[in-house]
C-alpha cells in the first residue's frame, strides 16, 4: 500500500511539470500510467473517470484524484479503505499541483518585481499575441467536442453573443442551454 | 468579528502607490480581501462546467469584479501557457498573489481545488462502489456548447487587447497555425515564436520616452474608466 502512495506522488509530479500548454496534454500519460504500467484500473474505467472528471464543476485535472481513490481507496479484491482513499487523494492532489504552482509563483514573482520596466512591457507585446493564437487554439478544440449538430452549433453562436453583449452570468445562460439541450436532443 | 477580514491584505498600500506610478493600467487590487478571494474562486471552483475554465474565471475576475484589468489577465495567463501544469489552477494562484501576494495565490487555488475535490470524492466513489455514472450527458451538450461560446468570447476579448498591428496579426496567426495544422508541441511553437517576438519588441532608446505617457486605451477601458 505504501508503494501506491509513493507511486501516485511520482507519477502526478512527474506530469506536473511536464503538462505544457495545460492539464489535458498529459491525459494520455496518464492513461498509460494507470491502466496498463500500474494496472490500477481498466481501459474503460479509466474512460468513465475522464467523462466524470469533464462532467464534475472545478478544474478536470482532478481526474488524478479519481486515479487516485481507485488506486488506494479500492486495491485489487478488497473492500472499501477509506482512510487510504482520503490520503491518496491528498497525495494525488500535492502532486499534480504543487509542482508546477512552485514554478508559476516564481515567475509571477518575478514579474511583480518588473513591473513597470521597459522590459515588462516587451514581454508583455510580445507574449500577448502568441497567448491570443493559443486561446483560438483551445476554443477550436472545445468547439470539436462541443458542437456536434445544429443545435449545440445554434446554442454556441447565441451564447457568445450574449456573453458578449450581456452581462448575464454564464452559469445562468448554461443552465438554460443544458434544459433546452434535454428537451431538443432528446 | 475578525478584523483582518475586512481589510485588504497588507501590501495595498504600497501597491495603490505603485498603481498611480503605472497610471491607468492600474486594477482595484486595494480593494481586495483574501476574504472576497475565497468567496470568488470558491464559487467559481463549484460552478464552472463544460470546459473553458479560464475564460470563466475571466468573465468574473475581469468583467464582473473587475480586480484585473484584460491585459493584466492575459499576461497572466500567457504565463500559464508558457509553463507546465493545469491553466485553471495556474490562472487562479496568478491573480491571487497579484491581488493579495504569495498568501492570495495560495488562498486562491486552494478555494478553487478544495470544493471540487470533494465532490470529486463522492462521484468517485459512487462510481467504484456501485458502478455508477451519472448520466446527464444530454444535459452536458448544451453546457459544452456554452462553454465554447465562452471560449470563443475570450478570443474576442483577447483579440482586441493584443491585435494592435500588423505584426501583432501576424505572430497570432503563425502560433494559431504551427499549433492547429503544424501540430506542434504549445512549449516548442512558444520556442519558436517567443524569441522573435521578444526581438521586434526589444525596448529600445527612443521608445523610452513613450512608455511614460500613459498607454493609449482601448475604447473599451476608456468606458469603464468613465
Amino acid at each position: 500500500m505504501d508503494d501506491t502512495y509513493l507511486e501516485i506522488a511520482k507519477l502526478f509530479s512527474a506530469l506536473s511539470l511536464s503538462a505544457f500548454g495545460g492539464g489535458n496534454t498529459v491525459l494520455p500519460s496518464m492513461h498509460m500510467a494507470a491502466v496498463s504500467q500500474y494496472h490500477w484500473m481498466s481501459n474503460q474505467q479509466f474512460l468513465d473517470l475522464f467523462s466524470i472528471s469533464k462532467a464534475a464543476p472545478g478544474p478536470s485535472t482532478l481526474i488524478v484524484e479519481l486515479i487516485a481513490l481507485k488506486a488506494t481507496g479500492f486495491p485489487q479484491g478488497s473492500h472499501f479503505l477509506f482512510l487510504s482513499a482520503v490520503i491518496g487523494a491528498v497525495i494525488s492532489i500535492l502532486a499534480m499541483f504543487v509542482p508546477s504552482s512552485i514554478l508559476l509563483l516564481i515567475v509571477s514573482s518575478f514579474w511583480e518585481k518588473i513591473l513597470g520596466s521597459p522590459w515588462q512591457r516587451t514581454i508583455e507585446k510580445a507574449l500577448m499575441p502568441m497567448t491570443t493564437g493559443l486561446i483560438l487554439a483551445s476554443t477550436w478544440i472545445v468547439a470539436k467536442t462541443a458542437i456536434s449538430g445544429w443545435v449545440t452549433g445554434i446554442i454556441g453562436v447565441i451564447s457568445l453573443v450574449i456573453i458578449l453583449k450581456t452581462k448575464i452570468n454564464p452559469i445562468l445562460i448554461m443552465l438554460v442551454a443544458a434544459l433546452l439541450s434535454r428537451i431538443l436532443l432528446k | 468579528m475578525d478584523p483582518e477580514s475586512n481589510n485588504s491584505c497588507n501590501s495595498s498600500i504600497l501597491e495603490s502607490d505603485l498603481q498611480t506610478v503605472n497610471g491607468e493600467r492600474s486594477s482595484q487590487k486595494n480593494a481586495v480581501s483574501l476574504h472576497h478571494i475565497a468567496n470568488v474562486f470558491f464559487f467559481i471552483g463549484v460552478t464552472s462546467f463544460g470546459g473553458g475554465g479560464t475564460a470563466y474565471i475571466r468573465r468574473i475576475i475581469v468583467e464582473d469584479k473587475k480586480w484585473l484589468t484584460n491585459e493584466e489577465f492575459f499576461t497572466g495567463l500567457s504565463f500559464c501557457q508558457l509553463l507546465p501544469g493545469a491553466n485553471v489552477v495556474g490562472i487562479s494562484l496568478y491573480i491571487g498573489n497579484h491581488l493579495c501576494g504569495i498568501a492570495g495565490g495560495f488562498i486562491a487555488s486552494l478555494f478553487l481545488i478544495l470544493p471540487s475535490s470533494f465532490i470529486f470524492f463522492g462521484l468517485g466513489y459512487l462510481y467504484f462502489s456501485m458502478g455508477a455514472l451519472p448520466s446527464v450527458e444530454v444535459m452536458l451538450k448544451g453546457a459544452g456548447a456554452v462553454a465554447c461560446g465562452l471560449m470563443a468570447s475570450m478570443f474576442v476579448e483577447a483579440a482586441e487587447e493584443s491585435l494592435k498591428n500588423v505584426v501583432d496579426i501576424l505572430i497570432f496567426i503563425i502560433t494559431f497555425l504551427l499549433v492547429r495544422v503544424g501540430h506542434f508541441h504549445v512549449p516548442l511553437v512558444i520556442l519558436m515564436v517567443a524569441p522573435v517576438a521578444l526581438w521586434w519588441y526589444r525596448p529600445r532608446p527612443h521608445q523610452q520616452n513613450k512608455e511614460i505617457v500613459p498607454e493609449v486605451m482601448t475604447p473599451k477601458e476608456k468606458k469603464e474608466n468613465g
